[in-house]
């Protein structure tokens, strides 16, 4: 039984975690390709820079490992902030094909340019000894590092729902991503509100960098490396369902996790049955509302 | 559109017919194509292949046997067979080269061994280790390694250190295959028990819970072969952080080479390594080489195995050039004229199996360990002449 509850805390905890950072990394692209129908597959690039920022700031200036994170992921928020308003604003109205050169063309800059400043090789992110330690939960031991993840998520997905649901920006978003003519329509700034909303979603992939840089190894390819994982999160979540992409990520990290876990030659696939099903029976998404589907 | 501006034409032009006029030679040099990867995932490998020659040039000269040698590079730029045997073909039809080398992937050695066939020449693996290729065409000669020689030795190492239970973790692809089986192979036939394997997917990317899955199984040595980069830094946070680097021994092959090393954090120390070469050997070749990569490439600059079979790589086509002087260029000839030969390289005594073409190398045990603060492979322990199994022991 204790086994049982061993390996059930295991899955939930690491699956849970690693959700977590799938979460953050993701939601970002759900929500401009939300609002601006704008397939960003640069969007991973964004989080190579965060990371990459991080660790330069804690290995050149010796800056503390939390104080790192979040400036770079301020940094990269005003980055994203100037790449919505020079780059993606010129993209909206031009066909998929397009924007889907652009932005894969912007992946690639990036990834030549962080190869050529930090090498080819794997940029590891030294972890604050708090972090390395090890926490005993059901008579085994589980490192503090995968708490810390837990507990960012968990104060991300609340200040989320805080946003979304009881300040008039997250009215303004939902209407826009809603219906972008009928909220402008209404007088909403909806420029501002996709160049804030690109911002926050930038700022965040450039946390997931950061935070999940353990999970995610830093290297120059990361931007394209991790692109699938981001993009099944967020086909399985659907257009513009922000809020169910939470509770998608963390599905996908828990299933990968006991798939992994239950069938270790097997386990890498379970995740891809589970997009396949989820595609052919609710391809609107798979928590997403019925209406006006 | 953008059209030229008018001047860059005739530049261009002058260029091209300038490209088009080969130099005369007095003597033809004898011209070696490396076919290798300077850009992509495997990028380090060209650089690895070109810091080994320059370093083997520098200290033995641009002559072997009266000719010049000269090396030509290309870049193959990610798992492209493809593209190998394009540039396989450009080498050997348009630069007329006398040689091939290089070959990072096995399938980069696979997609050329046929123009080796047709053409009678040799070709030197630097870096591809598996058993397919020297099968592929009789004209492939290697300067690394059999893969099983590393893995049935990593095996040999456990039972020296008196351990009886293995659990051996490999990526699901053919080069994890094939350490596997002769990990295995030889692990049960010294005594020991194998009590699980499993081969992880080539896109996992939390680790932890196929560690998880070996923790229970409660082994005492765990054998791991996956690529190096970001798959072998998380493989070893997971098992650092299951205690399982500290309670047993983690044994892979190349995984965490000294240059790797600054990519790791401590949870790589007490990390097993079994591998031809070893940074940290103190022969007379070995010193000279990374004196003189230190002196090309400055004083960060550190050797590993693709350098270290590049520049016994270089030795060996310095003596296949050597044994043709006087006459001209005979790729098979030279090939027969080094068979069985042996040498001392910069990883100690080598010697070409006339029978297999593969070699007979010493196999080295590393552990990282840290000496005055930095992460360094310290070998523990080595074997001796170690042969490559034949095709039958691989089979069966």
């Amino acid at each position: 039984m204790e086994h049982f509850f061993g390996a059930l805390t295991f899955v939930v905890l690491y699956g849970g975690t690693y959700g977590v950072v799938l979460f953050v990394l993701s939601i970002g692209l759900v929500m401009t390709m939300g609002l601006m129908r704008v397939p960003n597959i640069a969007h991973g690039a964004f989080a190579a820079i965060g990371g990459y920022m991080a660790v330069t700031m804690m290995v050149k200036w010796g800056i503390n490992y939390f104080a790192a994170i979040v400036l770079a992921t301020l940094c990269v928020s005003i980055l994203g902030a100037i790449a919505e308003r020079t780059i993606y604003v010129r993209l909206y109205r031009l066909p998929e094909l397009d924007q889907i050169l652009v932005t894969l063309g912007l992946c690639f800059i990036v990834i030549g340019s962080l190869a050529l400043a930090f090498g080819p090789n794997v940029v590891s992110i030294p972890l604050p000894s708090s972090l390395t330690e090890q926490i005993g939960l059901f008579s085994r031991s589980f490192p503090l590092y995968r708490l810390f993840i837990l507990a960012v998520g968990i104060v991300i997905i609340a200040s989320f729902w805080l946003v979304f649901d009881r300040t008039s920006f997250g009215a303004q978003l939902r209407a826009s991503v809603d219906n972008r003519s009928m909220a402008q329509a209404t007088g909403i700034p909806v420029n501002r509100v996709v160049m804030l909303a690109f911002a926050i979603g930038t700022g965040l992939a450039a946390l997931g960098g950061g935070i999940g840089a353990t999970l995610f190894p830093l290297e120059p390819l990361y931007p394209l490396k991790y692109l699938p994982l981001i993009f099944i999160i967020m086909a399985l979540t659907g257009f513009g369902n922000i809020k169910s992409s939470i509770a998608v990520a963390i599905l996908v990290g828990i299933t990968d996790t006991a798939g992994r876990y239950f069938l270790p030659e097997l386990g890498g696939f379970v995740i891809y049955v589970l997009v396949i099903i989820v595609v052919a029976l609710r391809p609107a998404g798979i928590f997403a509302s019925r209406r006006g589907a | 559109m953008y059209t030229l501006p008018k001047i860059l034409r005739p530049l261009l032009q002058l260029t091209l017919a300038l490209s088009l006029i080969s130099p005369a030679m007095a003597q033809d040099p004898i011209k070696v194509g490396v076919i290798s990867h300077d850009t992509g995932p495997f990028a380090q490998s060209g650089k690895s292949f070109r810091q080994g020659i320059a370093a083997y040039v520098a200290l033995h000269g641009k002559q072997a046997g009266g000719r010049d040698i000269e090396f030509v590079f290309r870049d193959v730029g990610g798992p492209a067979p493809a593209v190998a045997k394009r540039l396989g073909e450009e080498l050997l039809v348009r630069e007329k080269v006398d040689m091939l080398a290089g070959f990072t992937l096995t399938s980069d050695a696979l997609a050329v061994s046929s123009l080796l066939e047709k053409t009678k020449t040799p070709g030197i693996l630097f870096a591809a280790t598996s058993p397919l290729v020297p099968k592929s065409s009789k004209y492939f000669l290697k300067s690394s390694q059999h893969i099983a020689q590393s893995a049935s030795a990593a095996a040999k190492f456990g039972r020296m250190h008196n351990k009886e239970k293995a659990y051996i973790l490999v990526s699901d692809y053919a080069p994890g295959h094939d350490a596997q089986k002769a990990f295995a192979k030889t692990f049960q036939a010294e005594g020991g028990n194998i009590i699980g394997e499993a081969r992880i997917p080539l896109n996992t990317v939390d680790f932890a819970a196929i560690v998880e899955r070996v923790a229970q199984a409660q082994p005492d040595i765990i054998n791991i072969f996956v690529p190096p980069g970001a798959p072998a830094i998380g493989l070893m946070r997971s098992l650092t952080e299951r205690g399982l680097m500290k309670n047993t021994m983690v044994i892979g092959m190349g995984e965490a080479e000294d240059y790797l090393l600054p990519e790791y954090d401590d949870s790589v120390l007490g990390f097993y390594q079994s591998l031809y070469y070893a940074e940290a050997l103190d022969n007379a070749e070995n010193q000279a080489f990374t004196a003189k990569l230190k002196e090309l490439y400055g004083p960060n600059a550190v050797p590993d195995f693709a350098s270290a079979s590049a520049f016994d790589g270089a030795h060996l086509i310095y003596q296949m050039v050597a044994s043709q002087e006087g006459k001209d260029w005979d790729g098979p000839a030279a090939i027969e004229a080094v068979k069985g030969t042996s040498w001392n390289g910069v990883r100690g005594p080598m010697k070409i199996d006339p029978n297999t073409r593969e070699l007979i190398q010493n196999i080295y045990l590393r552990r990282v360990e840290k000496v005055d603060g930095q992460l360094k492979n310290v070998i523990v322990d080595k074997l001796e002449a170690v042969l490559a199994p034949t095709d039958e022991w691989m089979e069966n």
